[in-house]
């Protein structure tokens, strides 16, 4: 039996006003029977059928009215129903940063509870364990946006706060996520908010949105199916009713907009979706920016680094490849880039933000890469023992790395950030630290071929990004190492230092650098370090490789300059590219 | 602290409604009869509105529903809860006093 006009509207008007389903069946069903009781009254009465309706429509009030009623009553029994605002716009980024903190917490609860602290050394030593890890805490943190954000709109649902609180709520979770930010990376545990989304998180509660938005819509279609009985019966019945459904159609969108704070809502959401498609816009053009800037921009300029004011001191190293050190005459063999091992942490293993263990682009920032595509000489492909997980256990990796490049026999050793992790990272004092670089220059003391090795650079610029403050060394430490580094190569022909604390404040500072002679001009050497402040770029590792070839030649090898590339740019698209030019003539 | 209480509601209804499932439990339909022959019809109103007080009132735990099958029809019947019983007798103190209060005046007008 087709429900009555009156019901049906009261019913569409429910589902209008988000009452839950469960809720409008029982809601409709009793009013369905009340109408049903003053109906079979009037006929009772001796009214025809249709007079009895009509009277019991009449009878019974308008039923826009009463389901306004009824959502207002559900509405006002409920702290959510009477706070919306609060409720469902300011509770939600709190909620879910609280939900993040305690997954990550309760992640590394489990893990502490089922490993100890030393199998759990050897677990992320081998790469394997840290990446658990960090699968664990995307899952927990994908989890707790899953969660606040159902259970805001459970909330908005169960409260008859209606759908579109509920979609605002996800609208909210939402840009919280875009926001926010929990995880955990290689260097370090971290909470807060950044440019940097996890999408998945962005989608989650806009998935959940478009979820209740059509779940809403059908259950709008269905319900007008149903009370589409055609207007003439429905004006007799409901004159009232219909004028007011009328007056809201001819309404003006704009005067809609003002009156009714849904549209206000719906207006946030889509600013909000507008504004993360811009960031997510820039955020795509940002990543494209540094394929593109060495074509634009590298145009190397082959002039004298002496004759240049503003060269930084890394130039003046670099600059002073021309005279070779007799002292070198003696120690290169006859092919000294013949079989060139590389050791050291991520930036020399090649690490990106973007995939923390690896992946296609990591590959692109491989130290190694670019050392191979600045060799004109005939030369072996360049050997990368370097490890992005060496700050896990410097000493137990750095040992590892130096037997392994020892038994491969090697024409040099190129360690840029070898002794990095020996100064920073663990270390309550200063002495500490200096001990811990004491060790690490000992282990190489085993190399007996050309070695070029990088200082200690202040990295302190990655602060809250890569490392933590309790990482970072003072600068009386720092100046410590590197004096102490200094004295260490002074009594060793076979050493010469990568000047790469001037490299890294050089390019901090966005100073003019040059590499054997061709400068890159001030304001153009900032690409050349990641946004993490600790990592080079890709066009970085071309220039850091060139400089540490440059370094080489200065005091380690006697060979012809003209074995090298010393562009710059073609040095950058060539190992970007993955170009194997062991074998290639210039 | 009290909750708000909408403006709908505004005691008399709550009063009536308590007043009259206290004494047994009746349906939507069967109530508004009741307020219509005890007062002798002097309310006029919409009879739909009586379902959003009594949703709310079963809401706040002050009445409690069931549907149940009487004479081959099916109907949700309420009635007071221990706590609407506490609920009625504060409200009929309170209208006894007012009502009290106001048919003094009244008297002292009349005088």
């Amino acid at each position: 039996m087709p429900k009555p006009v009156a019901i049906a509207r009261l019913e569409r008007r429910l589902a209008e006003l988000g009452c839950p389903t469960q809720q409008r069946e029982r809601r409709v069903r009793e009013i369905a029977d009340h109408y049903e009781d003053l109906k079979v009254a009037g006929l009772e009465e001796g009214l025809s059928e249709a007079a009895a309706e009509a009277r019991a429509n009449e009878l019974l009030g308008e039923p826009v009215a009463i389901a306004e009623q009824l959502a207002a009553a559900l509405r006002q029994s409920s702290w959510w129903g009477r706070h919306r605002i609060i409720g469902f716009c300011l509770l939600p980024p709190l909620g879910i940063f609280v939900a993040s903190v305690l997954s990550l917490f309760a992640v590394l609860g489990c893990l502490r509870f089922c490993f100890s602290a030393s199998e759990w050394r050897v677990l992320a030593d081998q790469g394997s364990g840290f990446r658990l890890l960090v699968l664990a805490v995307e899952l927990g943190s994908y989890a707790s946006t899953a969660g606040i954000s159902i259970l805001f709109c459970w909330l908005a649902q169960r409260s008859n706060s209606g759908h579109r609180w509920a979609m605002l709520a996800c609208g909210v979770c939402s840009l919280q996520s875009y926001f926010g930010y929990c995880r955990i990376s290689p260097h370090a545990v971290s909470i807060g908010y950044s440019l940097s989304p996890d999408w998945i998180c962005v989608l989650i509660p806009l998935c959940l949105a478009a979820v209740i938005w059509a779940r809403q819509s059908r259950a709008s279609t269905m319900l007008n199916a149903v009370s589409d009985q055609g207007p003439d019966f429905a004006e007799a019945v409901l004159g009232s009713a219909e004028g007011f459904f009328a007056d809201n159609h001819s309404e003006r969108w704009w005067r809609k907009l003002i009156a009714y704070p849904t549209y206000w809502v719906l207006a946030v959401i889509t600013l909000a979706l507008v504004l993360l498609g811009l960031l997510a816009w820039a955020e795509i053009a940002r990543d494209k920016l540094p394929r593109q800037i060495p074509k634009e921009n590298w145009h190397a300029e082959r002039v004298s680094a002496a004759q240049s004011p503003n060269v930084s001191p890394l130039n003046r190293v670099a600059n002073n490849s021309g005279g070779v050190s007799s002292q070198a005459n003696n120690l290169t063999n006859t092919l000294p880039w013949q079989r060139i091992v590389m050791i050291g942490a991520s930036a020399t293993a090649g690490f990106t933000e973007a995939e923390l263990f690896g992946g296609p682009q990591t590959a692109q920032y491989k130290l190694s890469r670019y050392i191979d595509a600045a060799l004109i000489a005939p030369h072996e492909a360049v050997r990368s023992l370097a490890s992005r997980f060496f700050f896990l256990q410097p000493e137990v990796e750095a040992q590892r790395q130096i037997d392994l490049a020892l038994e491969s026999k090697p024409s040099m050793v190129i360690g840029v950030d070898f002794l990095f992790w020996f100064c920073y990272g663990e270390g309550q004092t200063d002495r500490d630290r200096l001990a811990r670089f004491e060790k690490g220059l000992k282990l190489l003391d085993g190399f007996s071929c050309p070695l070029i090795l990088g200082d200690i650079p202040d990295a302190s610029g990655a602060i809250n990004r890569m490392l933590t403050p309790d990482e970072i060394p003072s600068t009386t430490a720092m100046a410590a190492a590197n004096r102490r580094l200094k004295e260490w190569v002074a009594v060793r022909h076979n050493v010469v230092i990568l000047p790469l604390s001037a490299f890294m404040r050089t390019v901090i500072a966005n100073e003019a650098l040059s590499v054997h002679g061709r400068t890159l001009p001030a304001g153009k050497t900032g690409i050349l370090l990641q946004t993490d402040r600790l990592h080079p770029s890709a066009p970085g590792c071309a220039v850091l490789a060139l400089t540490a070839l440059d370094t080489a030649l200065s005091k380690v090898i006697n060979d012809d300059p003209k074995q090298i590339r010393w562009d710059p740019q073609e040095v950058f698209r060539r190992g970007y590219n993955g170009s194997q030019p062991a074998a290639e003539k210039p | 602290m009290n909750k708000t209480n909408p403006s709908f509601l505004n005691g008399v209804p709550e009063l009536l409604l308590l007043k009259l499932l206290s004494r047994r439990e009746m349906y939507g339909y069967e109530i508004v009869k009741a307020i219509q022959a005890e007062t002798k019809e002097t309310f006029s109103f919409g009879e739909g509105c009586i379902y959003p007080y009594l949703h709310y009132l079963e809401k706040e735990k002050l009445l409690s529903g069931e549907r149940k099958e009487v004479a081959g029809r099916s109907r949700h019947y309420y009635r007071v809860t221990p706590r609407g019983r506490k609920r009625l007798d504060q409200l009929a103190t309170q209208w006894n006093r007012v009502a009290a209060g106001i048919a003094l005046v009244m008297e002292g007008q009349r005088a």
